[in-house]
């Protein structure tokens, strides 16, 4: 390197206060303009790709034979969904103005953080598919909830609570009808728990989601409080007793 | 490291790529940018993508540094590197979010902290910044390429051993035309699982930087070996 080229006679204006911060505040500005031009070129293209992925998402729990809608456009955001999952939105399949089917996202917690999952219902509240959209379980242990690594998340398809009894809703281990892969336990009870959560939140509000061109969403006092409390829930699998117990309350729901 | 004394005459082009493929190479002579290096290897694709990413922030930065170089008060040289550093992050990470999404779906959360990558800023501190365009481009390809094939190798060997693929889903990063990269070497591979995790990286990084080491070790004997080989040579030559 030389040594000679920085050391020999600079310039006496850059040592200047003045200059410098002028300096820095015109490099600044140069910068804010370079990233305004950037993000004109780019964020539409951006926002494309984000729909591109959330319908490739969506395709994954809604057959695309089932519908011929617009999913985007017809998206709402739930109270419900949003106070229990974090994400509300609300897709609704419909074929001709007739509902086919339903998706949301669920979160739950797992055994390294949040795990969330989309998954797809009938109207008559059978599975049609569930998938994990994103995770920080263990790989190679926990990440065989992913469809890439391993098709046990296909083994809920066509269950709903109705033919599937509430003591079945859990691993194997813990005396469920779900089997728990090799290694790990919490994060295959975790997405057991996220899917039967889910379709109980279904069961629940059925009734306001299905006529297809639904009035906008609001719910009445008391269901806003068992919302809250089933929300509440604790982050590990419930004991059995509870959940029995809450599903019954349910079913009484959802049979409104 | 024994190059910061070194007194080259100013853009000798081959001893700058040896220093950055090499002998002063960013991960295995600098030990710089260590925390992305362990944290996206679990694949040679990851590697890769983020290889090359470190790669055309490196030009830019060292482009613009040198550039800038007669302008730039050496008071105010370090927020000013710092803000061209992450305004040229920023724009390859929008870049790679509209053009290459699959890929920043993958590499997404590292992206940002390229800005934070200290090997960036200390090229363009004490190379870029003194040098004309030319060297200090050369140099930011050097080191980028060095730090690109450290990445890959270390992907590789815990992609290989962790998962027994190499470069699965290549496609994604470099278009259909690299399919034939994707390689399952080990078909239904369980796996080292310890690889795949953050240990792995250090592992992997122990031996290459081990194996340096020796091959560092075995160029120097040769050295030595032909050195007092000649000298043994002129002393035959002499006692006959």
């Amino acid at each position: 390197m030389p040594l000679s080229t920085t050391t020999i006679k600079r310039p006496s204006y850059l040592d200047r206060i003045g200059y410098q911060a002028g300096l820095l505040a015109g490099i600044c500005a140069m910068v804010s303009v370079l990233i305004l031009i950037g993000y004109q070129a780019t964020h539409e293209r951006i926002a494309q790709a984000f729909e591109q992925d959330q319908l490739n998402m969506l395709a994954q729990v809604l057959p695309a034979h089932l519908y011929n809608n617009d999913l985007l456009a017809d998206a709402r955001n739930i109270t419900a969904l949003t106070d229990a999952y974090g994400d509300g939105r609300l897709f609704s399949a419909k074929m001709d103005h007739q509902a086919t089917g339903f998706a949301f996202t669920l979160t739950q917690e797992g055994y390294s953080g949040q795990i969330r999952m989309i998954m797809g219902l009938d109207p008559e509240g059978r599975i049609l598919g569930v998938r994990v959209i994103s995770h920080s379980e263990t790989p190679g242990l926990g990440d065989k909830i992913e469809i890439a690594k391993d098709p046990w998340i296909l083994s809920f398809n066509g269950h709903s609570l109705a033919n599937t009894p509430t003591s079945d809703w859990a691993v194997q281990k813990d005396g469920g009808q779900f089997e728990a892969f090799t290694g790990a336990t919490i994060t295959p009870r975790a997405v057991v728990q996220a899917v039967f959560d889910g379709l109980n939140v279904y069961a629940r509000h059925q009734h306001e989601w299905l006529p297809a061109p639904s009035p906008p969403d609001h719910e009445s006092p008391e269901q806003e409080a068992s919302n809250t409390q089933t929300m509440k829930q604790p982050q590990a699998p419930v004991p059995a007793s509870d959940r029995t117990q809450r599903s019954k309350e349910t079913h009484a729901n959802g049979n409104q | 490291m024994e190059t910061n004394n070194r007194k080259d005459p100013p853009a000798h082009y081959p001893s700058i790529f040896i220093d950055g493929l090499w002998h002063n190479n960013v991960a295995l002579g600098q030990m710089l940018a260590l925390c992305p290096l362990l944290a996206v290897t679990t694949s040679a694709t990851n590697g890769l993508g983020m290889g090359i990413a470190t790669l055309v922030v490196m030009l830019s930065a060292n482009l613009t540094a040198s550039l800038l170089r007669d302008i730039v008060s050496p008071q105010v040289r370090i927020p000013v590197f710092i803000v061209l550093i992450a305004a040229i992050v920023t724009l390859v990470e929008m870049w790679l979010n509209a053009w290459m999404h699959e890929l920043y779906k993958i590499l997404g959360l590292f992206i940002p902290l390229i800005v934070t990558n200290c090997a960036i800023l200390g090229r363009v501190e004490s190379f870029a910044s003194k040098q004309k365009v030319l060297p200090a481009v050369a140099d930011a390809l050097a080191m980028g390429l060095g730090f690109i094939w450290v990445l890959v190798v270390v992907g590789g060997f815990r992609e290989i051993l962790g998962s027994g693929t190499l470069f699965a889903h290549a496609s994604l990063l470099l278009g259909s035309n690299f399919q034939w990269l994707e390689t399952t070497i080990i078909p239904d591979y369980q796996g080292i699982l310890l690889l795949i995790l953050p240990p792995g990286g250090f592992l992997i990084l122990g031996f290459l930087l081990g194996l340096k080491r020796l091959v560092d070790r075995f160029i120097s004997n040769k050295k030595e070996q032909r050195v007092t080989a000649t000298l043994h040579g002129m002393t035959t030559e002499n006692s006959s």
